[in-house]
């Protein structure tokens, strides 16, 4: 028993026990406080969580989305490919038909410059006599032969002083004073590597140019052509196929020109081929470069200049052209259908 | 013809109308040339030199080389006994439109239908040139050309023609 009247003593290990149970309380107290640290930082990551798993839900749709938009960017490039392709032929359609006029001037100007000398009496005389002796040139052979000599010396003379007449009228177009415009031809080899089966063209002219020859004056566009199929034949013969079939149709109003080359392989850089005559003719043309009209070409996907459905798209190797069926394309007045193989000179329609 | 048409020259159109055959086939003949012109005009000297080359020929002129009562199979036999006359050896082909060159549009219509059909019948073969449109005979095309001619081996198939 402890005295009552003096101050009371624990005894250490009493002290020691109780330091123990407050150190306990404590570190209870600690570790509860922590465990709820805890539980709310679990929840609040479960919460972010969720969070982040409903944004990877939504990134999930969006990459369904963008990988659709992706899936369809062939198929919108081609759309666009094959808009801007008509409307830049279109527009250089115009720009030819607008250079057009500059040509007729040129024309015009070494005409008017003709007709200047043409003016002078004495040259008047001379074309007189020139155009005399144009019409009884058949009948020289029955004449003497000193009557012919005579009058033979006297048609070298009138020839010699008629030379600059002769220079003039032959004489280089000159240029026309405006700025420099281009126009774009538009080319495609299928397949686009390895030994092509066709090549195709397509020209800023309308096709009436070859349906209508007939009817139709020879224009700047008329001239283009000519040049172009020109240069397309001298790459043709260069790359050893100089007979391979040439067909023309109409795309959209425009001349299209189409080259099978079927059993006969190109033994060639086909493009490079056309490429160098096609620089060649813009570099030498005079009609060109009289009017400052400069020529590009544009190498194109098969699939934008054939008009494929844009399911074709899709397809990777892209879609083979075939050539039409044996049945021959209508030839216009003067023109015998230049188709493949066994077919048809011509249709009967 | 105008005074100054005397000094210019030709152009691609005008040679074309003048040699009776299409522009571009013109143009694909002046491409084998190998050189770019300086501008697309020809002389007239230049002319016969380019009928040459894209081998144009007349074979229809005067009167019909065969005879018969039928119009269209006096052209058919008629266009058999020229090609007969003209296919002197094995690598003989000439341009297709030779073959109707000549004659007016109405009988030109006929023969190009025989020309077809005969296409079809395995008796011309067209071939394709630079220079144009050929046809050449299939081996045993002349002698069915030669029973055309005379007129003892007609196909049912160009009867149609002027029945």
């Amino acid at each position: 028993m402890m005295p009552e009247d003096s101050e009371q003593i624990l005894p250490r290990l009493v002290q020691a026990l109780e330091g123990v149970s407050r150190w306990r309380q404590e570190q209870e107290e600690a570790a509860r406080a922590r465990l709820a640290r805890i539980n709310d930082e679990r929840q609040r990551l479960r919460a972010d969580i969720e969070q982040l798993e409903r944004e990877i839900e939504t990134l999930g749709d969006l990459e369904l989305k963008v990988q659709a938009e992706l899936d369809e960017l062939p198929r919108h490039v081609h759309q666009r490919t094959r808009a801007a392709v008509d409307e830049g032929i279109n527009a250089d359609a115009e720009v030819l038909a607008e250079r057009d006029g500059l040509y007729a001037a040129a024309l015009k100007a070494r005409e008017d410059a003709v007709a200047e000398l043409l003016a002078d009496p004495d040259i008047a005389r001379l074309v007189e006599e020139y155009e005399q002796f144009q019409q009884v040139e058949p009948t020289l052979a029955n004449l003497p032969a000193g009557y012919r000599d005579a009058i033979l010396a006297h048609h070298d003379s009138v020839q010699r002083r008629l030379q600059p007449v002769l220079e003039v009228a032959q004489a280089p177009l000159q240029p026309v004073d405006a700025e420099r415009a281009a126009v774009t031809l538009v080319a495609s080899l299928n397949p686009m590597e390895g030994s092509p089966e066709a090549l195709a063209l397509i020209l800023p002219v309308p096709f009436d140019i070859y349906e209508d020859w007939t009817e139709r004056n020879e224009d700047l566009a008329a001239v283009l052509s000519y040049r172009i199929i020109a240069a397309t034949s001298a790459a043709l013969a260069q790359v050893g196929v100089p007979d391979v079939a040439m067909q023309y149709t109409d795309y959209q109003g425009k001349l299209a020109v189409q080259v099978w080359f079927g059993d006969d392989a190109p033994q060639g850089d086909v493009r490079e081929a056309l490429d160098a005559q096609l620089e060649a003719l813009a570099d030498q043309a005079g009609e060109l470069r009289a009017v400052g009209l400069d020529l590009y070409t544009a190498w194109l996907d098969p699939r934008v200049v054939t008009g494929e459905d844009d399911d074709d798209v899709q397809a990777s190797d892209g879609a083979a052209w075939t050539p039409g069926d044996d049945e021959a394309t209508e030839a216009p007045a003067g023109a015998s259908a230049d188709v493949p193989g066994d077919a048809h000179i011509e249709s009967e329609a | 013809m105008a005074v100054a048409d005397l000094f210019e020259k030709l152009t691609l159109t005008q040679v074309a109308r003048w040699l009776d055959i299409h522009p571009f086939e013109l143009a694909r003949i002046i491409g084998l040339e190998g050189s770019v012109r300086p501008e697309l005009r020809f002389g007239e000297d230049e002319v016969d030199r380019l009928r040459d080359i894209a081998g144009v020929e007349t074979w229809w002129t005067g009167e019909l080389p065969v005879s018969d009562d039928v119009r269209g199979r006096a052209l058919v036999r008629s266009l058999a006994r020229l090609v007969v006359e003209h296919a002197d050896g094995e690598d003989w082909s000439t341009r297709a439109d030779n073959l109707f060159r000549g004659l007016e549009p109405a009988d030109q219509w006929v023969v190009r239908r025989a020309i077809n059909q005969l296409i079809r019948e395995g008796v011309l073969v067209s071939v394709s040139k630079a220079t144009g449109l050929h046809v050449r005979l299939s081996g045993d095309g002349r002698e069915r050309l030669a029973h055309i001619a005379d007129g003892s081996g007609i196909p049912e198939s160009l009867e149609s023609l002027w029945s």
